[in-house]
């Protein structure tokens, strides 16, 4: 069912509880481990930024609505929400009966407290552009809240479900700040155990939960960065699911007896991003014509099935599948050296051009490798590529000092919505956007106000297929992600992203 | 005061410097590998957020004026607050320490067993079969990059014997693998130098003199040599422990092993170089302590040292 319906001219909206998940009343039993090549950074939801936080927080919290395991949104520590007709206050009727893993209730004080300390600027959270529209909180009785926004936010809901996770008032308050961060608590379906930094998180499952009791009793994150290792474990049984693989490794993994591989789409968009923005004065790449002779020179399908194995979905734009309403009709550039020569020579370079790249080595997945055969097969056709290889924290370091013409990047997902990849990946004042375009801008912008689903669905297709046509980047591939997993386990990550949810996850003895 | 002492006062004021000097570099490195501010903020910021955030952090004052602060601090027992952790960086070490030194500890006894005991018996039979298989092993050792040995092992202990964990911290059977890995290189040293030196003992006088004088053989190699030996042996051992530390980088990425390497990696790697600069300066405070404890030693076991000529 879709959710996110807001009419501005009606006075008031109500949405109700909707798709809840089905309670489960057998105890939970057996240790679900999973590995994971690295680990959040602090546990405190307010203050962590990486994709590992997400999926710690999404375990062990929960906001007032939440992305379930199918990535729908859906209310969680709120039945419903009302928003007024201006857009801009959003009234949450608050679930009755919620408990904090110590037993304590969740309360609309809780609620206050939590939106407030995620968005004092003191807190220093990470995640504060999602939700710094929001101007106060008040507490209109026991069990509802009402937020003022700023201003008005068309996707105001799917980013509270990303940033607004709400924390026990007076544990923090007893606690402090460290000691909640070292002893988080919150209302999710697991609670928190123990932690032993570059090592493991250890959490068992909450009986007290509202609706979700997981099926695991236990459950152990552990953190293992060589994939070889979790491979191993893998094959000796130390872990039940091992996420993010490398592409190359899927064909050992489904040799292996008693094991089996998952592969879900991330979300996570990939390109070749051409800086038309700044300093590119004299850049070749500034002809639209040139841009479209490289989309036509390389062979996508030709990477995806030998390089990345088959992990990995070619698009033609630079909208992501999983993520949103993709227009059909729309077909990825063909494959065609030839054109791509005649195309370049058109445009003024008979003898072709040469063009400085830039891509980070493990940063993304087979990052060097795909922009070695990229510019490869860039070189096929005339363009003389000096690719440059700098290790990742040096090449996104040096993103805002240096000018990079061409570079191999990714833009991935978070709040199931194209926004950020416009705002932020695509919108000329964007700090990780290369690209210029006014007519590009100002669709953005309206973008903004558009709250009705279907609309901004078509909207955004109009967006990318003004990209296409401009042929704004190299449009490559949404990858997926590659998980191992014993037979043993029952379990489906969603798709759209990495931020997974055990609490259906079972073990059979 | 005599030159002996004046011999050890130069060596600690040379510690100081030496650690003071890495302090200079580390800072130097990671201000040059660029802006931490893009790693640590989520591609939805702004450039408002990127600019108060960078503020937060106090990076947007000069590199010559944070590196007084750095150092300030650090005089004062203070090596900042990690970005990444939200926590001071001397408990991120304090907290993680114990997980290298047991695992240098573990690797450094391997090495002194195995590698003394190998070396002691290829001296006592040299080119035979036994010394050239020593040899040969010891070879490969010293030319095995350490990711190949840990993954190997993995691969024959774990996987195909399951004898021993593939990978974490629990318990002793744990240690095993990891240690063996980071204590392969210098077991090879070790078992080299041993050797090398236990021949050449050999040839000296006065173990001639004991042969002639029909000393046991075991009483000749365990006092007399050993003993002789064991200055040599000792700073061997004490560099090797040192570069087990430096080691045990890569052996707790493969291992998992929850170390001060590991989160100096990951610290690298996140932009976190509180956490970089810190480890550093403590890793080079301890390298500095163990040499410097070395030479104390050595100048109370051989009374020539300091004595200018």
């Amino acid at each position: 069912m879709k959710f996110s319906s807001q009419n501005p001219f009606a006075a008031l909206f109500l949405i109700c509880a909707l798709s809840l998940p089905s309670l489960s009343f057998s105890a939970p039993t057996g240790k679900l481990t999973v590995a994971v090549p690295s680990e959040p950074a602090t546990l405190d939801p307010h203050k962590a930024s990486n994709r590992y936080n997400y999926m710690f927080n999404t375990n062990m919290f929960e906001g007032l609505y939440i992305r379930n395991d199918k990535a729908e949104l859906v209310p969680a520590l709120a039945e419903s929400v009302a928003v007024a007709s201006d857009g801009l206050t959003y009234t949450f009727k608050l679930r009755k009966g919620v408990k904090f893993h110590d037993g304590s209730a969740m309360t609309a004080d809780d609620v206050k407290f939590s939106i407030e300390r995620a968005i004092n600027p003191n807190t220093k959270n990470p995640l504060l552009a999602y939700i710094k529209t929001i101007d106060r909180v008040d507490i209109i009785n026991a069990d509802t809240v009402a937020m003022k926004l700023k201003e008005r936010d068309a996707i105001f809901l799917k980013k509270l479900a990303f940033a607004g996770w709400i924390v026990p008032k007076n544990y923090i308050q007893a606690v402090g700040e460290d000691g909640f961060a070292k002893k988080p608590m919150g209302t999710g379906p697991f609670k928190f155990v123990s932690r032993s930094i570059n090592e493991q998180i250890e959490m068992e499952a909450n009986e007290l939960h509202w609706s979700t009791v997981p099926k695991v009793k236990n459950l152990v994150i552990r953190t293992v960065p060589e994939d070889a290792v979790r491979l191993a474990m893998l094959q000796t049984g130390e872990a039940d699911i091992v996420a993010e693989m490398p592409p190359p490794l899927v064909e050992r993994i489904n040799a292996l007896r008693g094991v089996k591989t998952l592969s879900h789409p991330s979300g996570e968009i990939y390109w070749v991003v051409f800086n038309i923005k700044d300093g590119a004065k004299d850049s070749p790449l500034l002809n639209p014509m040139v841009r479209k002779a490289l989309n036509h020179a390389i062979d996508k399908q030709a990477i995806i099935t030998n390089v990345l194995k088959n992990q990995a979905v070619q698009i033609a734009g630079a909208l992501a599948p999983s993520v949103a309403a993709v227009d059909k009709n729309l077909q990825p550039y063909a494959y065609n050296p030839a054109l791509a020569k005649k195309m370049l020579a058109d445009a003024g370079y008979p003898n072709g051009l040469k063009v400085d790249m830039y891509s980070s080595v493990g940063r993304y997945t087979l990052d060097k490798d795909i922009s070695l055969v990229i510019a490869n097969q860039l070189k096929a056709v005339g363009v003389d590529v000096n690719l440059n290889l700098w290790e990742s924290s040096k090449w996104v370091g040096d993103l805002s000092k240096k000018y990079y013409p061409m570079s191999y990047q990714a833009f991935g997902n978070t709040v199931f919505d194209p926004e950020g990849l416009m705002i932020f990946g695509l919108h000329s004042k964007a700090f990780w956007s290369f690209y210029k375009n006014d007519a590009v801008d100002k669709m953005i912008d309206d973008s903004l106000k558009i709250s009705e689903q279907k609309e901004r669905d078509t909207h955004f297709q109009k967006i990318d297929k003004m990209l296409y046509d401009d042929a704004s980047h190299i449009f490559l591939w949404e990858s997926k992600i590659l998980i191992g997993m014993r037979d043993k386990v029952t379990w489906r990550p969603q798709p759209g992203d990495n931020v997974y949810k055990f609490w259906n996850a079972s073990v059979d003895k | 005061m005599n030159d002996r002492w004046r011999y050890l006062l130069e060596r600690l004021i040379q510690a100081a410097v030496c650690v003071w000097g890495v302090s200079v570099i580390i800072f130097c490195i990671t201000h040059f590998i660029g802006d931490p501010v893009q790693l640590l903020m989520p591609a939805e910021a702004s450039q408002a957020d990127r600019l108060a955030y960078q503020q937060a952090l106090g990076l947007d004052k000069s590199a010559f004026e944070r590196y007084i602060i750095f150092f300030a601090n650090v005089l004062q027992g203070d090596l900042g607050q990690s970005y990444r952790f939200n926590t001071p960086v001397l408990a991120l070490i304090w907290d993680k320490f114990p997980a290298t030194f047991e695992l240098a500890v573990a690797a450094i006894v391997f090495a002194i067993i195995v590698g003394v005991g190998s070396g002691i018996l290829c001296a006592i039979r040299p080119n035979t079969w036994w010394d050239h298989c020593f040899e040969w092993l010891s070879l490969s050792g010293m030319a095995a990059p350490t990711f190949w040995v840990g993954i190997m092992l993995i691969m024959f202990f774990s996987v195909e014997l399951r004898w021993l964990p593939t990978s974490g911290r629990s318990g002793l059977a744990s240690l095993v693998l990891p240690a063996i890995t980071l204590g392969w290189y210098s077991t090879a040293v070790i078992s080299r130098m041993t050797r090398s030196t236990l021949l050449e003992t050999l040839e000296t006088d006065f173990i001639k003199t004991s042969v002639l004088k029909g000393a046991p053989s075991h009483i000749i190699i365990f006092k007399h040599c050993l003993k002789f030996m064991l200055p040599t042996l000792l700073t061997i051992i004490s560099l090797q422990f040192v570069t087990l530390l430096a080691g045990a980088v890569i052996t707790e990425t493969i291992f998992s092993w929850p170390g001060i390497g590991r989160l100096l990696i990951q610290s690298a790697y996140g932009g976190d170089y509180p956490v970089v600069q810190g480890i550093t300066v403590v890793c080079s405070i301890i390298f500095v302590l163990i040499q410097l404890a070395v030479d104390v030693v050595q100048f109370f076991l051989d009374p020539r040292i300091g004595h200018r000529q």
